[in-house]
């Protein structure tokens, strides 16, 4: 990787130095050490209201890590002008923006894969303590974590493109994480104002900002499949896919539009 | 010598901490349970974490509930902890814990058996391979609503998810034939007991099932001594006078017993709730 991309196996390397990538981690991981302590409160299902915890601090761990690490990728080397010496190099600027969200997606695989397997160590430990009524579906564990990955990807190709057209690292960030919250209720608030009881309650100009809203911003609901894991209920091999090419898809327009901001940027 | 002097202060000011406490502590009950925000703004609020969101409503309201039974003569807001068992089922229809305790604490001690079945409804369509979920409607239909043909029907339902429950199919029958009630209660609350972790919960249900034991031990005496006088007792120390009875045992709750001539039923007046709740059926 290192002699292909090597853009991205430096940006791999600068964020496994990072130190909030290291307090982080150090945190999460405590905190899933804390699983049996939560689960323990519940009355009937002790190894679902820990599985419930786990995955949720698995999400925000990424979320975290997507905000904090992929907002200051691109703003630190204007910042620090090792960005003059980069576009200097033999290499587009598409490729290097490219390159730049291949290493933060490699950091955000391998962070996730990391506290994944702490947390599926966990998760086994409270099930044979307490076994649920279902036995635990690891195969909806993968699942679970491989389109949890892909939600930060697609948030963190957010990211890069608002990086591409911002010129501090404070914005995007906000940004991103308002694009997060908004992605990951659209879906709901559609749902909302498209049945009975909403079509009663909300203006028909806000129904029209919603629809906007919702073909806009990334739709991030589908990629949840925490419930599916906590209780080991069916995955519809249907919506996986049409996940997966859906997030792809808002990925690559993502990049392209960078791309085309990127290249037009006057850094002088 | 100035910033030796500010961290004295500091910790001084820190030090009313245990004092803060006592005081939240202290504060009326409705309070501590005070989550208001619409049902809507909670769920597009909650992000990817409605799942978490239910759980620690259901967290919250356990909490409370406990806090509220340690102090006396302080009564729950039984409204309050429906509102957050609504929504944590709400949130999460697969939470079983916001089912158990709304089943623990709403029907038997608030009453409200209809508004809680609307909530075991929902759960039972979406976890429709736990048997407890109809179980409980079986049983709420059978105990509080006078309705054994809809408590037949559902604990029939819950025969079919629970095979290995043996004892459920004689009690589809015994709902139809026998007016039991008592024993029909002693044996749902045996079956709630085995499924559950909560020590706290099964210790309360452990107090039930001694309260309900010597209401069935009592309605036991009643019937001899009608036997052997031909006519119902005036009050239950009759039982004793008649020899029938060394004593009454005590309630755990900490009431009385006492026998209701209207209905020939032995009743507490505890009404099996510490706080003496109104609305209990017994």
């Amino acid at each position: 990787m290192q002699q292909r991309f090597p853009i991205a196996a430096a940006t791999f390397k600068g964020g496994m130095r990072d130190k909030f990538l290291l307090g982080l981690g150090i945190v999460s991981m405590l905190l899933v050490c804390t699983m049996p302590v939560f689960g323990s409160f519940s009355m009937r299902d002790v190894a679902g209201a820990a599985t419930t915890y786990g995955l949720s601090l698995v999400s925000a761990f990424g979320v975290l890590l997507v905000i904090f690490i992929g907002g200051t990728l691109i703003p630190r080397d204007i910042q620090s002008r090792t960005i003059y010496s980069a576009v200097t190099l033999p290499v587009s600027r598409t490729r290097y923006l490219l390159e730049k969200y291949l290493g933060l997606a490699h950091l955000l695989a391998f962070s996730m894969g990391a506290l994944g397997v702490v947390n599926l160590a966990a998760l086994g430990l409270m099930a044979s303590y307490y076994p649920p009524d279902k036995p635990l579906a690891w195969g909806n564990y993968l699942v679970y974590l491989f389109f949890d990955l892909e939600k930060l990807l697609v948030l963190a190709a957010v990211l890069i493109f608002l990086a591409s057209i911002a010129t501090s690292a404070f914005l995007p960030q906000v940004l991103t994480v308002a694009v997060y919250a908004i992605g990951l209720t659209t879906e709901k608030v559609k749902l909302y104002v498209e049945s009975a009881e909403g079509a009663k309650n909300i203006s028909p100009a806000l129904k029209v900002v919603v629809q906007w809203l919702y073909y806009i911003c990334p739709n991030l609901s589908p990629f949840d499949f925490k419930v599916q894991m906590i209780y080991a209920l069916p995955v519809d091999p249907k919506i996986m896919l049409l996940a997966l090419l859906y997030g792809i898809g808002y990925i690559v327009v993502m990049l392209v539009l960078a791309s085309f901001a990127f290249s037009r940027r006057d850094f002088v | 010598m100035k910033r030796l002097l500010c961290l004295c202060i500091g910790l001084l000011l820190m030090s009313t901490l245990p004092w803060l406490t006592a005081a939240r502590n202290d504060a009326p009950s409705p309070e501590r349970l005070g989550y208001k925000p619409s049902f809507e703004v909670t769920y597009f609020s909650s992000l990817e974490y409605r799942y978490l969101l239910s759980e620690l409503l259901f967290y919250d309201a356990t909490f409370y509930y406990g806090t509220i039974l340690e102090k006396p003569g302080l009564r729950p807001d039984y409204i309050m902890i429906g509102r957050y068992i609504d929504y944590a089922t709400r949130l999460n229809a697969f939470n079983i814990d916001a089912y158990y305790l709304g089943q623990a604490i709403l029907v038997w001690e608030a009453g409200l058996v209809k508004d809680m079945n609307l909530m075991l409804e929902r759960g039972a369509k979406r976890r429709d391979w736990d048997f407890y979920l109809p179980f409980f409607l079986g049983f709420n239909h059978a105990y509080f609503l006078n309705d054994p043909k809809g408590a037949a029907e559902y604990m029939s339902q819950a025969a079919k998810l629970n095979p290995r429950a043996t004892f459920l199919p004689t009690y589809v029958g015994r709902l139809y034939y026998e007016a039991d009630k008592t024993k029909q209660a002693i044996q749902y609350l045996k079956v709630v007991y085995e499924g559950t972790f909560d020590q706290k919960l099964r210790k309360s249900i452990l107090v039930r099932i001694a309260t309900l034991e010597s209401i069935q031990f009592l309605e036991g005496a009643v019937r001899k001594f009608e036997q052997k006088t031909g006519r119902r007792p005036a009050e239950l120390d009759e039982l004793v006078s008649a020899g029938i009875l060394k004593g009454i045992p005590p309630d755990p709750y900490g009431g009385h017993f006492f026998y209701d001539r209207s209905d020939g039923r032995i009743k507490t007046s505890s009404k099996m709730a510490l706080q003496g709740a109104k609305n209990d059926r017994h």
